[in-house]
Order: C-alpha cells, then structure tokens, then sequence
C-alpha cells in the first residue's frame, strides 16, 4: 500500500446554508499527480483551502504527511508550497525580493533566489518591480514562490488559467519535473486537455461533491464510447456522416457494410476525452 | 508567536511600506505641522534668551538665574569655552563672574564681570537678558529700588499661546497617523490586493502578521514622537515615564489601525471612516485647545487618556501620582482593543478566506 501525501476524510465545509464541499473522501499517494476538476463554483477552491489550513473543516479531517491540518497547521505548511488562481504578489517588490521574503518566512537556509527565477525563465527579470511584469511572467514567478520551501506537496490553482502557450507549457514542463522529483502535485483546474496530459489521477468535483475518482485512461475505458466517424457521399451527392461503435459484435460487418456499399470520403477513430466524461457522469459542463 | 517572522515582516513593512503615501505623510506631517506651528505662532526660531555662566565662587546670582523660567541657563567650567560657545552663536550672552562676586557686592565695594554677547543674538533677548541680570544683582546686593512700579494687564488674563494650545494637537495626529493609520492602510492593502493569503500559508501566523503590523505602527509612532518632543524641547522633568506612557499609546493607537483595517474593505472606505471617526479622536486636542470649553469633556473620548498624561508630562512638568490613573486607563483600554482586534481579525479573515 503506498504512502498517503494527502488524506481526506469526510471533509466538509458551509457557506451558511450552502454545502460547498459535502463529506468527501479521497487520498493521494507521495509523488502522485492528482487532478481536481469541476466547473466554477464546484468546491474544489474551498477543498484546497481546507487542505492548505486557511479554513477549517466544518467536519471531517484533512492529513498531509501524516499531520492533522487542523491542528499542526504550521508544520504542514512548512512542507507545502500553493499558486493561487490569481496573482497575489508584492508588485512594489522585485521577483528577487518576493521570493527571498518568503525564504525568510519558511526559514529557508542558503536559499538561491536567482537559480529558482532562472528555472521557471525569470533570470533576466529577477531586479526589476513585479509590477511590470506580464501575466505570464507573474504566473511563473507565483509557481517559484510556491517552490521557495521546496515543499514536498505542491497546490495548484488553475496554473496555466489565461496563459499563453509559450508560459502554459513552460508551468507545465516545471510541474512534471517537480513530480520526478517525487513532489506531490495537487492540481486543480477545469482544463480537462491539461489533466488529461498531466495527471496520474483525476478526480470530478461537482455540487461539493466527488462524482468519480480514477486514471484518465481507466476513465475513458469505462466511460468512453470508442467509435469510428467517417464521412461519405449520399445518393444525392451531399457529405453525410456515419459513425460505427468500436467493441461490438457487429463492428467488422459495419465496417465491412460501410466500405462496400459507401463512397468514404474521410475516415478516423475517436475516444472519449475527459470533458465528455465529465459531462456523462455529472450532466452539465465544465463552464 | 515567532520573533524571527515578525521581524522579517517588520523589515518589509519599513523597506516596501515607505513607499506608501499614509507612510510618508506619517513622517513628514506632523514635522511639517510643527515647524509651520512654530514658524508662524511659536518661539522655536526665537526661543528662549541663553544665558551662558562661568561662576568662580558660587554665587548667589547663578542660582536666582536658573530659577527664570525665561531664560536658559547652563554652567561652564572655563571662560574660554564660554567665549568660544557665545563666539559660535550657541549661547546669546556669557557672564563670567568673579570668586568673590556677592561678597564685595554685599559689602558695597566695588567688583566686575565680564559680559560676553554673541554679535547676532536678537534684541529682544539681549534686552531680557540684560533686564534680568540688573533685577537679580541688585536682589543679590539686598537693596531695594526707589521705584515703585505698578503693573497693568492688558488682554486675556489667562491668554495662551497658540503654539502651546496647537500642541496636543500636534501629538495626537503624530501617534494616530504613525501607529493607527499606518498599520490599517497596510492591512487593507494586504486583503485589497490578497497578499495576505500568500503569508497565510507560510509557517508565519495571523498574530505574527498583526503583530508586525502593529509593531511598525509603534515604533513609527515612538519615532516621530520623540523626534515633535525634540523640536518643541518638550521631554519635562520625566523623559522615561514619557516614553513608557509614549509606548502604551502607540500600541493603543495600532490596536485601533488593526480593527479598522480588519474591518474596512478597501482604501476608499477607510479613508471615509476615518474622517467620520475625525472628530471623536482629535476631540481631547481641541477641547486643550480651547480652555474656555468644560474640560471635563475631553475625558469622555478615549484618546483623552493618551493625550492627558502625554500633555501633563510634557507641558505641566506632572509626576506619576499625576497621571497614574489615566495611565491605567489608557492600559486597560489597550487591552481591551487588542482583543476586540485579535477576535475581529479571526473572525473576518476566516470570513473573506
């Protein structure tokens, strides 16, 4: 049995009446990427926040490293670094002078400042005031400070949310070399695309609640329609669509109908992506 | 608790703060205020005559000077540092007198002195001086003058200063801009622009990030007080009970800056509480500044108990048993705000989180 980075065991929080996040269960191993995807509003926020020791849980318990959150919160956030979805850093301050302010905080010895902005591409940047710095270069610098500790479980809020692709893949070239490092990656975000390529585990949050729990690829085998879509001509000259479900007892004869009797135009296989999922399991979108 | 994280939020509060407009108009107004106060209606480009004195046998006129409370005067060993004091403008006049001054003075015989006058000194201290000196040698003689002269008070029998009646003023705005103003701009800052959840989940707590916060507001407070005292000459006969006392309304005045800001949401609305809130913390001053209104009134708001044993300190030269009371007071109140402070932080915080 793998260790536990992160367990969570009937966790729960209220708004007032609201049931933001409905007794949930789930645990991530060491060295896991765990993707926690819902659409806006679904509780993966106040998960994160349940988890990192900024709230308290209403019930149930959160363990990070084998310490309760709620009672040694200084120890767990010793271990752990979290980006937040939107920027919140000291833009009167320099990307040098944040990251060594937060060294400081976590008492970091011998911290090297200048190699940890070269790592996410800020090298250059590092003397001059965070104000003046693109969204994506905040959004680096945001996923630095997270690493300031060099934290053995890493949060992250929607990383690569509004980014160009240039800085989108350069967050997520930095979060799978951390993940060899043996850091465990709690990622939240609803870019199903991103998990899909990222995580070992996705789990679906919606209405607090955790709808399923598994592998990308577990997912789409159980879930996912495998299908072949080709396109023809009709009788009257115009392009119809076909499409032959992949599994079935009736597959080779379909396909074999379809060649013989069809003028195939295109012709491609297709699998379930994550989004299709989510919608089949939850009956509403990411949006 | 954690010294080491309070410290490093203190340091970035001085190093990044100060380039915050409420930082800068903590340091540079209530200077300015004193120096526009003394400028206009004060004496502190004039101040008082300063009389230098170099006495070679104990005399009886040294002590009768000292005893004006016009004059300042300070005692030098040798007549050549007098001449060198008066020569670069640091004394107005110098009087050097001789061993047996009051003895041939007493016996009517006839004795000198030697009068030295800094070539720039203002008239009218020179005058005073003068004037002073002839009133106590002929004290010191025991002869009377054959003169009889009447005196006439014109204006206000009780008048005031203005320098004096603004200077309550001067003290409350410099400890409540410095330790009230300064840590609740900075806390609002903070949620406005959501830094303080980053430092939330750092090892640092919310108690060492208010305490920084309160801290900067004290010391700021502390400073520029010592440094409006400094220019008024106004430390009284007892500077350690003055800071202590000092101290206590700094922390009173940041406790008050971290509820506000605790409680205000951006910097607009803080700004509008606090001119709301003006008149019920800058009430004592105005209330000193006008003896004519009840002076009991004063006692009513709170910052009275921080302003009165400062005021009594300073101007009416008071003793602890003078001020005792209001000194607790003003610690109980403290207190008090520091937990209303402590209880509304949690509260609020755990609220916007």
């Amino acid at each position: 049995m793998p260790n536990h980075a992160i367990t969570a065991e009937n966790l729960t929080y209220r708004y007032g009446d609201l049931l933001a996040v409905d007794h949930i269960n789930f645990d991530v191993a060491e060295g896991e990427i765990l993707g926690f995807l819902g659409p806006n509003g679904a509780g993966k926020t106040t998960t994160v926040k349940m988890l990192t020791g900024q709230m308290r849980p209403k019930e149930g318990k959160a363990t990070l490293l084998g310490m309760d959150v709620t009672t040694q919160t200084e120890k767990v956030q010793a271990q752990i670094g979290v980006c937040f979805e939107i920027a919140n850093l000291y833009e009167q301050m320099t990307g040098l002078e944040n990251l060594k302010l937060f060294a400081q905080l976590f008492s970091v010895k011998n911290f090297d400042a200048r190699a940890l902005l070269d790592r996410v591409g800020l090298g250059e940047r590092g003397k001059d005031r965070v104000e003046g710095y693109s969204k994506g270069m905040k959004q680096r610098l945001m996923v630095a400070r997270a690493l300031v500790n060099q934290p053995r479980i890493l949060f992250l809020d929607e990383p690569t949310e509004g980014l160009d692709p240039v800085s989108a893949e350069s967050i997520r070239n930095l979060i799978l070399d951390e993940a060899k490092r043996g850091v465990t990656i709690f990622l939240t975000t609803h870019d199903m695309l991103e998990a899909d390529k990222l995580c070992d585990r996705v789990a679906f949050i919606d209405r607090g609640k955790i709808a399923v729990l598994d592998t990308p690829h577990n997912l789409k085998q159980q879930y996912g329609k495998r299908r072949v879509k080709a396109q023809v001509t009709g009788h009257d000259g115009k392009l119809e669509n076909r499409e032959i479900r992949l599994d079935t007892d009736a597959t080779a004869t379909d396909l074999q109908k379809l060649f013989s009797a069809e003028k195939v135009i295109t012709i491609h296989s297709e699998e379930a992506s994550l989004e299709d999922i989510f919608i089949q399991i939850t009956g509403r979108g990411l949006a | 608790m954690n010294i080491n994280r309070i410290f490093t939020l203190v340091k970035k509060e001085f190093l990044f703060g100060s380039k915050n407009f409420i930082f800068i108009m903590a340091v540079v107004m209530p200077v300015v205020l004193t120096l526009v106060i003394s400028l206009l209606v004060g004496t502190l480009f004039s101040g008082k005559p300063r009389l230098g004195i170099v006495d070679q046998g104990h005399s009886q006129l040294t002590a009768k000077l000292d005893q004006l409370d016009y004059l300042t005067t300070e005692l030098y060993p040798s007549a050549e540092l007098l001449h060198t004091e008066v020569e670069r403008g640091a004394l107005d006049m110098g009087l050097v007198l001789p061993a047996d001054f009051d003895r041939r003075l007493q016996a009517e015989a006839e004795t000198g002195m030697d009068l030295l006058i800094w070539g720039e000194s203002l008239l009218k201290h020179r005058t005073i001086l003068a004037v002073s000196l002839v009133r106590q040698i002929i004290d010191v003689a025991g002869r009377e003058i054959p003169v009889n002269t009447a005196l006439v008070l014109l204006g206000e029998e009780a008048n005031i200063l203005w320098d004096v009646r603004l200077f309550p003023f001067v003290v409350i705005i410099t400890i409540l801009l410095g330790g009230m103003m300064v840590p609740a701009t900075s806390l609002v800052e903070e949620k406005v622009k959501r830094t303080y959840r980053a430092l939330l989940i750092t090892p640092a707590s919310l108690r060492d990030i208010l305490t920084a916060k309160g801290l900067t507001g004290v010391i700021l407070a502390l400073f520029e007080g010592l440094l409006i005292l400094s220019i008024n000459r106004a430390f009284g006969s007892q500077p350690a009970t003055l800071i202590a006392v000092m101290i206590i309304s700094g922390i009173f005045a940041a406790a008050t800056g971290i509820i506000l800001g605790v409680l205000v949401k951006d910097i607009s609305t803080l700004f509008t509480v606090i001119k709301s809130l003006g008149i019920f913390l800058y009430a004592p001053a105005f209330v000193f500044m006008f003896p004519e209104i009840p002076q009991w009134i004063a006692q009513i708001f709170p910052t009275y108990y921080l302003l009165n044993p400062i005021i009594e300190l300073t101007m009416n030269n008071a003793t602890w048993a003078d001020i005792a009371t209001d000194v607790y007071i003003l610690i109980g109140l403290t207190i008090a705000l520091i937990g209303v402070a402590g209880f509304l932080a949690r509260r609020a915080l755990d609220a916007d989180a």
